[in-house]
């Protein structure tokens, strides 16, 4: 049997880049595999299997809400009341390590595991059943003091998945990052390979034509102040001041209170100015495929990235994307349709920005780019997943 | 006129990278501009000024003849701050460059030392003339084990030295390290030259010699530092030790903090106790350094990360094969006859090439031959890549 932890996918609809590949490597693992979703229970300090509700959450993230927020679920009564209703069902759910890492089973741990449950991975150490992690980035260590960032976690974190069988990364510089450390933590180096995430829609790809004339640009990511929203605003504002005219929306969840409020005290200074920005919370994802086919292009001037998943998403939309060139952001914008610049210069991203506003000819070859480019599917990722961990296709 | 911030030179009486090379710079404009002032930080003053007599005779002479001291000083903060208040003594005139800087004029900066000068400089970014840095590394910010507070200060020297005319790396590893961290700390990419140090010995290149065999030594010329990776070689060297192999390993490097230091220093007087072959020595004099060059039958640079590596050019210019990490700046320097690449975080690859080249005479001399051969860069070399860099 194939256990899978799915806590971040389970307990919230939010729907962000962890979230979305844990629920699509769910439903695909599941489609070929016997696949048991589990949960962590936080009081119990072991596994849980899942209440209706988070099996919902994890299949149909959009369902309980229809409305954009800050953070789905946060404010709404009925998701505390089903949250406290799981919480005192759950030890009637729950299953231990032992039962779950028999000869022959295999736990599978695509979640970002910042939290206490850690602790417990020395103690399956010593189970038959395999173990094997998806390390997304090592950014708390890269940068570390970033607001609500608990480093000290995050580096035990990354000591402890050197007590699994096989971490998978998510990109050729995580995996260097996670040698790396592992290195200078002077731990025995475990089985890692390198399994790039596919785009993260099901649907076939859509035959957007180019949208040159929109002039409107997307930002899809959480508002974190490592994701550089200031210095795009500054970029924009520069360009607004010289007269362009184009319009900016920011797509993605509240993160940290101080970096948010940062980020909302500018965003709300420019849009009481006039600037045409605002920001559109966390949507659904039928609402940001029909965002990626509004804009003509999108800029993703984040610092640094595990692997970038919305210079994907945009580029499957045939829509160019304005992005930093250092580590995994180079790796994903390395097969066309990127303008890469020094993210970190207001006045080269406002330059960028400006040359796919105003020059067609540099749109078009970008967009074309972007219509070159082939992209992973799910059953890509699947089928070299199977490969990685001895599956066969039947399970 | 050119200003010189000597401070990482003429502080300490210390024979490591930062102190020598900027002792060699500052001898090199001396020579050769007209029009040359050193200063250095004071930071009780928050002020640069000019130099006393003791920290000109720390930068101008062989630094251990000009102290008294009885143990050579660790590098870290408290004897840096004990010698600026020694200095503070002599009262040196200060030299507000906030005020005197010109559009003519220029300063450079041999290291940047992340204290209260940063908020002085960045005040200075605003005065006119070209402001130059060397950037030798990073390090601290790619070591788990410092505390997240600090490295802010890193990255704050970081986001100023970003905002100066030029920014001078002491190797292609340490510009591609300044740029990736630049990016990932919000910082606009700074404009980088890459100038490599020469070979830091004064004088002509002394005449090959055959490495010894009998005894045979081995030398790992580095400061007790965690990053150095002196626990992975001493225990290799045990392990060589334990199978029968009869050499000595000379450890010459300073003290760093204690919780960097102590652990290294414990297994070395452990290993002496059980009587094996081991001395170190925290400070030795070029004429010393160059005795225990010629001492050794080859070198071993295990250090797991480095800006440049000054031991492998300088165990090159002696004719002495080394044994050190193939990546990073590390790499960059060794890449080529004379150098064998290991895995440094494996004990056993260390010991692997080290009994390789104890067990075989002849290996040992083909590599040190090797590294006789290559081509080493002088400090006149050197100078005529860093002049444009100070006049355009």
């Amino acid at each position: 049997m194939i256990y899978m932890d799915v806590t971040s996918a389970a307990a919230s609809p939010v729907n962000m880049g962890v979230q979305r590949t844990v629920r699509g490597l769910h439903a695909h693992l599941r489609a070929r595999h016997p696949v048991t979703p589990l949960r962590w229970d936080f009081r119990g300090g072991c596994y849980a299997r899942l209440s209706p509700r988070e099996d919902a959450n994890l299949d149909h993230p959009f369902a309980s809400y229809r409305d954009a927020s800050a953070t789905p679920g946060r404010w709404d009564w009925r998701h505390w009341i089903g949250d406290w209703r799981d919480t005192r069902t759950r030890p009637a759910r729950r299953i231990e390590s032992r039962d779950i890492l028999r000869p022959g089973d295999m736990l599978i741990i695509p979640d970002l595991c910042w939290d206490p449950r850690i602790h417990a991975w020395a103690g399956m150490a010593a189970l038959p059943g395999r173990k094997v992690a998806i390390f997304h980035d090592a950014m708390p260590l890269r940068i570390p003091g970033q607001a609500d960032s608990h480093d000290k976690l995050f580096a035990e974190y990354v000591r402890q998945l050197a007590q699994l069988d096989l971490v998978i990364c998510i990109s050729r510089e995580v995996e260097d990052d996670l040698l790396r450390y592992w290195k200078e933590f002077d731990l025995a180096p475990k089985p890692a390979c390198v399994l790039p995430w596919p785009v993260p829609f099901d649907e076939a790809r859509p035959d957007t034509e180019p949208n040159f004339s929109a002039r409107r640009i997307i930002y899809v990511s959480r508002l974190k102040l490592r994701k550089n929203h200031l210095v795009l605003l500054d970029a924009c504002e520069t360009l607004w001041r010289r007269g362009e005219t184009f319009a900016l929306d920011l797509i993605g969840i509240e993160d940290a209170f101080t970096d948010t409020r940062k980020i909302l005290r500018r965003v709300r200074a420019l849009a009481r100015a006039g600037r045409p920005v605002r920001w559109r919370q966390h949507i659904s994802d039928a609402e940001l495929t029909e965002a990626y086919r509004a804009c003509s292009f999108t800029a993703f001037p984040s610092r640094l990235e595990g692997f970038g998943l919305p210079i994907i998403e945009s580029l499957w939309h045939g829509r160019p994307v304005v992005c930093g060139r250092n580590g995994a952001l180079g790796e994903v914008a390395a097969g066309g349709g990127c303008l890469l610049v020094d993210q970190n210069n207001a006045d080269e991203l406002a330059a960028a920005i400006a040359s796919l506003l105003n020059d067609p000819v540099l749109y078009q070859s970008l967009y074309d780019e972007t219509r070159r480019r082939v992209f992973r599917s799910w059953d890509d990722y699947g089928r070299d997943l199977d490969q990685i961990l001895g599956l066969d296709a039947a399970g | 006129m050119m200003y010189l911030d000597v401070t990482g030179g003429c502080t300490l009486p210390l024979q490591s990278g930062i102190p020598r090379t900027t002792r060699e710079i500052h001898r090199l404009a001396r020579e050769r501009l007209r029009e040359m002032m050193p200063i250095r930080w004071q930071p009780f003053r928050r002020a640069y000024t000019r130099l006393s007599s003791r920290a000109t005779a720390l930068l101008e002479n062989r630094p251990l003849e000009n102290t008294g001291a009885q143990r050579p000083p660790r590098d870290t903060t408290g004897p840096l701050l004990r010698a600026a208040l020694r200095d503070l003594a002599s009262w040196p005139a200060a030299v507000p460059l906030h005020r005197t800087l010109g559009a003519a004029d220029t300063l450079l900066l041999t290291s940047l030392f992340p204290d209260n000068r940063l908020a002085y400089l960045e005040k200075l970014l605003a005065a006119p003339g070209r402001k130059i840095a060397l950037f030798h590394d990073a390090i601290p910010l790619h070591d788990p084990n410092v505390p997240a507070w600090e490295k802010k200060i890193h990255v704050r020297a970081l986001r100023l030295v970003a905002r100066f005319d030029l920014v001078v790396a002491v190797s292609d590893a340490a510009r591609d390290d300044l740029l990736a961290l630049s990016a990932e700390n919000g910082i606009p990419a700074p404009r980088i030259s890459v100038i490599r140090w020469p070979v830091p010995f004064h004088g002509a290149r002394l005449g090959f010699t055959s490495p010894p065999t009998n005894p045979r030594n081995v030398l790992y010329v580095s400061r007790l530092k965690q990053v150095k990776n002196h626990a992975a070689l001493l225990a290799a060297c045990e392990m060589l030790w334990r199978e029968g192999r009869d050499f000595s390993l000379t450890l010459i490097g300073c003290e760093d903090e204690a919780r960097e230091s102590e652990a290294v220093l414990r297994e070395v007087k452990r290993l002496a106790a059980a009587g094996r072959a081991i001395s170190w020595r925290a400070q030795v004099s070029e004429d010393e350094l160059h005795a225990a060059y010629r001492a050794a039958s080859f070198t071993v640079f295990p250090s797991r990360r480095e800006g440049f590596g000054l031991p492998i050019p300088e165990s090159f210019w002696h004719g002495r094969g080394v044994i050190c990490s193939g990546a990073d700046a590390m790499g960059e320097v060794s890449r080529g006859p004379g150098a064998i690449h290991v895995d440094v975080s494996r004990t056993e690859e260390i010991a692997a090439a080290m009994s390789r080249l104890l067990d075989d005479d002849a290996a040992c001399r083909k590599l040190a031959l090797e590294a006789y051969a290559r081509p080493v860069r002088s400090w006149n070399d050197y100078w005529k890549d860093l002049e444009p860099c100070l006049a355009a």
